[in-house]
C-alpha cells in the first residue's frame, strides 16, 4: 500500500516538473543562425577633419551562422566645427561580423569579432550663425574594424565596435579664417573618413529560420 | 474507501504545495512591466543652471536581470522662472539596464542612447532668431526600485546626459538629472 502511495507521489512530482524540463531542453541549441536582433546605438566620431561629434541611431542583426552575423544600421552624427559650422552625417548601411575565435563563442560573455561593411552617407554642413548657408553631398563609404559582444543573457548583449569609415566621395570643407567662413567643395576622394566608436544594445527578438 | 480518502489527501497536499509555490512567485521576473510619471529635477553642468522636467518611463523586463526602457523628458523650465539658456530642451531615450535584484529590491545600472529637441533662448545669447534643433545624446543611469507588491513600487533614478546643441550658438547639453516617486507595475506574463 505504501509503495503505491510513493508511486502516486512520484507521478505527481513528475507531472509538475516535466514541463519545465522540456522547456530547458528547448533552450539548448548548438546553432545560432537565424536570430533576429534589434537595438539602439550611440557613436563617437573622432579623428576627422571636422572634429569630434556624437551620434545616435539604431540597428538590427540577422545571424547567418555560428561564426557570421550581419548588422544593418542607421545613425545621425552631429559635429561642431570650431563653434562656427555644424557638420551632420546621416549613415545607412550594413556590416558583416565574423567571430574568429572558436573558443570565444556564444554563450561566452566576451565574444570578439572582426567587422567590415558598406554604407551610404549624406553630409550637410551649415554655418551656425547663418543657417541658410549650407552645402550638402551624397556619398558612399566603406568601414572596417574590431569589436566585441558582452553577452549579458541568452538574448541580450552590449557591443562595443571601433571601426574606420572611409568616404568614397568628395568632401565638403569648411574654411574658417577669423570671422570669414566658407563652405567649399573639397579635394577628390583620398581615403579620408572618421574613426567611429559605437556602443550598441541588442536584443534577440526571434529566429527567422531554424537549422 | 480508505484508498480514495488517502488519494484525496494526496491531491489536496499537492494543491497546497502548488498554492504555496504560486504565492512565492517573485515580482521581478520576465514579463514585468513598470511605468511611472514624475517631476524630475536637473542641473545643466555648463550653464550651472537648474531646471525641471516632466519625466515618463515605460520599462519591460526580459528577465530578472535585463530590462528594456523608453523614457521621455518634457522640459518645464527653471524653478525660479529667470532667464534660461534654452527656451526648451526636451529629450527622448531608449536603452536597457542590468539589474541586481534581491527579493523585491532592484538596484540597476543602464545605458540609453537618445536625442533632444532644443531651442536656444535668444535673450541670453544675443541672437535675433533661434531655430529648433535635434541633437544626439548618450546617457548613463543608476537607480533603485523597491516593489511594494504586484502593482506598486517606489523608485529613485539618477542620470548623466552627454550631448551638444549645435544650432545658432553651440551649447553643451551635459546634465545631471534626478527623479523619484511612486510607479505602477504589472506582470504581463504568467509564471510557467
Amino acid at each position: 500500500m505504501k509503495i503505491k502511495f510513493i508511486y502516486i507521489l512520484l507521478l505527481l512530482t513528475l507531472v509538475k516538473y516535466s514541463s519545465s524540463f522540456a522547456q530547458d531542453s528547448t533552450k539548448i541549441s548548438s546553432s545560432r543562425s537565424g536570430w533576429f536582433s534589434f537595438g539602439g546605438r550611440s557613436t563617437l566620431s573622432a579623428f576627422s577633419h571636422d572634429g569630434t561629434g556624437l551620434g545616435t541611431g539604431g540597428q538590427f542583426r540577422i545571424q547567418l551562422s555560428n561564426r557570421v552575423n550581419t548588422d544593418w544600421f542607421g545613425d545621425y552624427i552631429s559635429i561642431n566645427i570650431s563653434d562656427k559650422v555644424r557638420s551632420e552625417y546621416y549613415h545607412i548601411g550594413w556590416s558583416v561580423l565574423f567571430y574568429p575565435f572558436e573558443k570565444l563563442q556564444f554563450p561566452k560573455v566576451i565574444q570578439p569579432y572582426i567587422v567590415a561593411g558598406h554604407c551610404f552617407d549624406y553630409n550637410v554642413k551649415t554655418i551656425m550663425n547663418y543657417p541658410s548657408i549650407s552645402k550638402d553631398r551624397w556619398g558612399s563609404a566603406v568601414q572596417a574594424g574590431l569589436g566585441t559582444h558582452f553577452n549579458l543573457s541568452d538574448r541580450f548583449d552590449v557591443s562595443i565596435t571601433c571601426q574606420y569609415m572611409i568616404h568614397l566621395t568628395k568632401e565638403i570643407d569648411a574654411e574658417i579664417d577669423g570671422k570669414n567662413i566658407a563652405l567649399v567643395d573639397g579635394h577628390d576622394p583620398s581615403l579620408e573618413g572618421h574613426l567611429l566608436t559605437t556602443v550598441s544594445l541588442n536584443y534577440k527578438l526571434f529566429r527567422i529560420w531554424k537549422k | 474507501m480508505e484508498k480514495i480518502k488517502k488519494l484525496a489527501f494526496l491531491f489536496f497536499l499537492f494543491m497546497m504545495i502548488e498554492k504555496i509555490n504560486a504565492q512565492e512567485t517573485p515580482i521581478i521576473r520576465k514579463g514585468l512591466l513598470r511605468v511611472q510619471g514624475t517631476i524630475c529635477t536637473a542641473y545643466l553642468l555648463s550653464e550651472k543652471e537648474s531646471s525641471f522636467y516632466l519625466h515618463g518611463n515605460l520599462e519591460g523586463y526580459t528577465s530578472s536581470k535585463i530590462s528594456l526602457a523608453g523614457e521621455i523628458y518634457y522640459n518645464l523650465g527653471n524653478p525660479s522662472g529667470s532667464k534660461s539658456a534654452f527656451n526648451y530642451n526636451h529629450s527622448l531615450f531608449f536603452g536597457s539596464s542590468y539589474h541586481f535584484t534581491k527579493k523585491n529590491n532592484d538596484l540597476y545600472i543602464g545605458i540609453q542612447p537618445g536625442a533632444s529637441v532644443t531651442k536656444i533662448s535668444t535673450d541670453g545669447n544675443s541672437l535675433a532668431l533661434a531655430q529648433t534643433g535635434v541633437n544626439p545624446l548618450l546617457s548613463t543611469l543608476f537607480g533603485y526600485n523597491f516593489f511594494v507588491n504586484k502593482f506598486f513600487h517606489f523608485f529613485v533614478q539618477s542620470r548623466l546626459v552627454i550631448g551638444q546643441h549645435n544650432f545658432d550658438a553651440p551649447k553643451d547639453l551635459s546634465e545631471f538629472r534626478f527623479s523619484a516617486g511612486l510607479g505602477f507595475n504589472i506582470n504581463a506574463l504568467k509564471t510557467k
